[in-house]
């Protein structure tokens, strides 16, 4: 058997797939070539690295911004998918907020006209149709809200309003500003959060 | 099936955001590893979480969480990077620019020489020697999963292995 | 003025006890280790705690005006609670006192009731408006959800999530991940043991960590107008990217000859140690504070 042999087998023989007398035959040679057993120490300890190396690796940053606006909310009807990821439907829904009068929606609107990151743009566009859509909800809801508990959410709403005008204001000095977008978006989605909360916790039954 | 998994398979993307922190960092390894690139392996990571949310209604639990993500985010990779309309549609870093250089801006923590090794292996033999040795499939698995032959498989495996010791051992 | 006060503090005393009926609680049905066990009471208070027996035992007092008590269901999925008028939150006495099996995975829907469960094994699921909610114990996973309550987490427990927009959320123990965030309430978190993976959010609240992390681990928290302090171990390998792009970044725990400051303007990214667990702070107008930790 020569060295060229050895070599040819090793991943089998590593593997512990070889027959008996194949593994003998290897061994063997390996008792007299230095240089074969150094190649098989050399490649036994690459694949110990290998196998410590972390299973687990974070990424450099936070990657749940980028996912956020790409989970399509999975209790609406399907239609209502379809149609909020057009960007006609998104930019109308813009426009009607923003003749609503709604600051929100003007927001959204200056985004998508403005040429920036579309997809921030669009997940913007989407926040303030959610965030519209449930403030209603919840001012013409018959729910168990005492009047010092509303008064209390449009406190922290307007603490959020304040926090996201702010974001914005930075974010127009800074525009490829990465953080201050992630962080403007986290505010709108607390927004949205904070009105699902409210309008569950109304609720009488479960 | 836990509470968290719950919540998110009926739509709570908050109860998913959760399950996206305990397994980003695994999701990510594999990408990472696979790709040889940071860009690419953050564009991956992010549609193995989407494919995620949207088949999250089909997961049964027969297996593990973790197990059912991980298949999936190998299928993901591998269909991407087949995929030869993304290939072209992307910026493709070459073969010298490694992960390190990608990344340079954003200060990664210091990487093993073993891992910049495995980075600059062409892409079939990457790919096997990740998912045989670090990901712990079988060559019948990664054939399956990738539509190589079995001995293709061992090939690039052998490759993989006889490439990185002249590297590591240099 | 104070006159009349007084005259009606004595009418008060003089009056005879309210016409009102209280009815003493005292109810059980059996029930499996695991059970769902789903409990609904506007107002009063929720005392529960484990034991280990097959079956539930609910006692309590109830103020008739308040509604009227029930408890059902089947052995796996239980239903107790106080059933109340439709539209108000009533008001009047209506405390319960629950034993369940433990390892019962417990929910709780609530308007005001003070909260107070002790859990060994299972979980609890809570949503309430402005009570006052505190889980002790051992759990495997809890999520709490309020408005304006406040929340205190005294637990051992693999996940917890808790939500509350101007309430105060206070921590102890060991919590494997926790998610926690609020709109303008504080978060003040100590932990024992080390920590896999904590997110704390806020709007305008403070966030106050205190404790050791998994060398995996990630600790990450936003906010955008409180400050944000850190009280870690010196010696922490970690991935640390700090954001305060209006207050600063003040630093007694990291040797200076290892932070690099930037990319951006308020902004370090840097590595410690074997940099294997994350640390990920950003804040927009307060200050981020990092304070070393000794053990205790």
């Amino acid at each position: 058997m020569t060295c060229q042999d050895v070599d040819q087998q090793l991943d089998a023989y590593l593997d512990g797939t070889l027959a008996t007398e194949e593994q003998a035959t290897i061994d063997a040679h390996l008792e007299q070539c230095a240089t074969c057993r150094e190649g098989l120490d050399a490649m036994r300890r690459l694949l110990a690295g290998s196998h410590a190396l972390p299973k687990a690796i974070l990424p450099s940053r936070d990657l749940w911004t980028d996912i956020a606006p790409r989970l399509a909310p999975r209790a609406r009807p399907a239609a209502w998918k379809q149609w909020s990821r057009s960007p006609a439907v998104l930019a109308a829904a813009a426009v009607l907020l923003l003749a609503l009068g709604s600051a929100v929606g003007a927001t959204a609107s200056r985004w998508l006209q403005s040429g920036t990151d579309p997809a921030f743009a669009a997940a913007r566009a989407r926040y303030a149709v959610a965030s519209a859509t449930l403030a209603e909800q919840l001012a013409t809801d018959p729910s168990l809200l005492a009047i010092t508990t509303r008064s209390i959410i449009a406190q922290d709403l307007g603490i959020l309003d304040a926090a996201i005008h702010e974001a914005e204001t930075a974010l127009a000095a800074d525009p490829r500003n990465a953080t201050l977008e992630q962080m403007l978006l986290t505010r709108e989605r607390q927004r949205i959060e904070l009105l699902e909360r409210a309008l569950r916790a109304g609720r009488q039954e479960s | 099936m836990n509470l968290t998994l719950a919540r998110a398979q009926q739509g709570d993307t908050d109860a998913f955001r959760l399950l996206y922190g305990e397994h980003v960092g695994r999701v990510y390894a594999l990408c990472l590893r696979m790709a040889g690139n940071v860009g690419e392996a953050e564009e991956f990571t992010q549609d193995v979480f989407v494919r995620a949310w949207e088949q999250l209604g089909s997961f049964r639990g027969e297996s593990a969480f973790s197990t059912w993500l991980h298949r999936l985010a190998v299928n993901e990779v591998l269909q991407a990077r087949r995929s030869t309309t993304r290939r072209e549609a992307r910026v493709l870093p070459t073969d010298t620019e490694t992960m390190a250089q990608h990344a340079a801006p954003t200060a990664p923590p210091p990487m093993p020489e073993l891992e910049h090794a495995i980075q600059s292996l062409p892409d079939g033999a990457r790919e096997v020697f990740v998912l045989y040795e670090i990901e712990g499939y079988q060559h019948q698995e990664i054939a399956a999963m990738t539509g190589i032959a079995e001995g293709t498989s061992k090939a690039q495996l052998h490759r993989a292995r006889r490439l990185l010791r002249a590297r590591v051992t240099r | 003025m104070r006159s009349c006060a007084a005259l009606l503090l004595l009418a008060t005393l003089l009056m005879p006890p309210a016409l009102a009926a209280q009815d003493g609680i005292n109810a059980g049905m059996p029930a499996s280790p695991a059970a769902a066990i789903r409990i609904w009471s506007l107002t009063g208070s929720i005392r529960l705690s484990t034991w280990a027996r097959d079956s539930v035992s609910v006692r309590g007092r109830l103020d008739a005006t308040v509604g009227r008590f029930f408890l059902g269901g089947t052995r796996d999925a239980l239903k107790l609670g106080i059933e109340s008028a439709a539209g108000v939150v009533p008001s009047g006495t209506a405390d319960l006192e629950i034993r369940v099996p433990a390892g019962a995975r417990i929910w709780v829907k609530s308007a005001a009731a003070e909260i107070d469960l002790t859990l060994d094994g299972g979980s609890a699921d809570i949503v309430t408006v402005g009570s006052r909610v505190r889980l002790a114990g051992r759990a495997e996973e809890v999520s709490v959800e309020t408005i304006d309550g406040n929340v205190e987490l005294a637990l051992e427990s693999e996940r917890a999530k808790v939500r509350t927009a101007s309430g105060t959320v206070v921590t102890r123990g060991v919590i494997q991940q926790l998610d926690a965030a609020t709109v303008s309430g504080p978060l003040l978190i100590g932990m024992e043991g080390k920590v896999r993976s904590v997110q704390l959010q806020t709007a305008s609240g403070e966030i106050a960590f205190k404790g050791d992390l998994h060398p995996d681990g990630l600790l990450h928290a936003e906010t955008h107008g409180g400050e944000i302090e850190l009280r870690l171990p010196p010696h922490l390998g970690a991935r640390w990217h700090l954001v305060s792009f209006g207050a600063g970044i003040v630093n007694q725990l990291v040797p200076a000859s290892a932070v690099q400051a930037g990319p951006g303007r308020g902004e370090w990214h840097f590595t410690t140690g074997d940099g294997r667990a994350s640390v990920d702070v950003r804040t927009f107008k307060g200050s981020v504070t990092l304070i070393p930790r000794f053990e205790p």
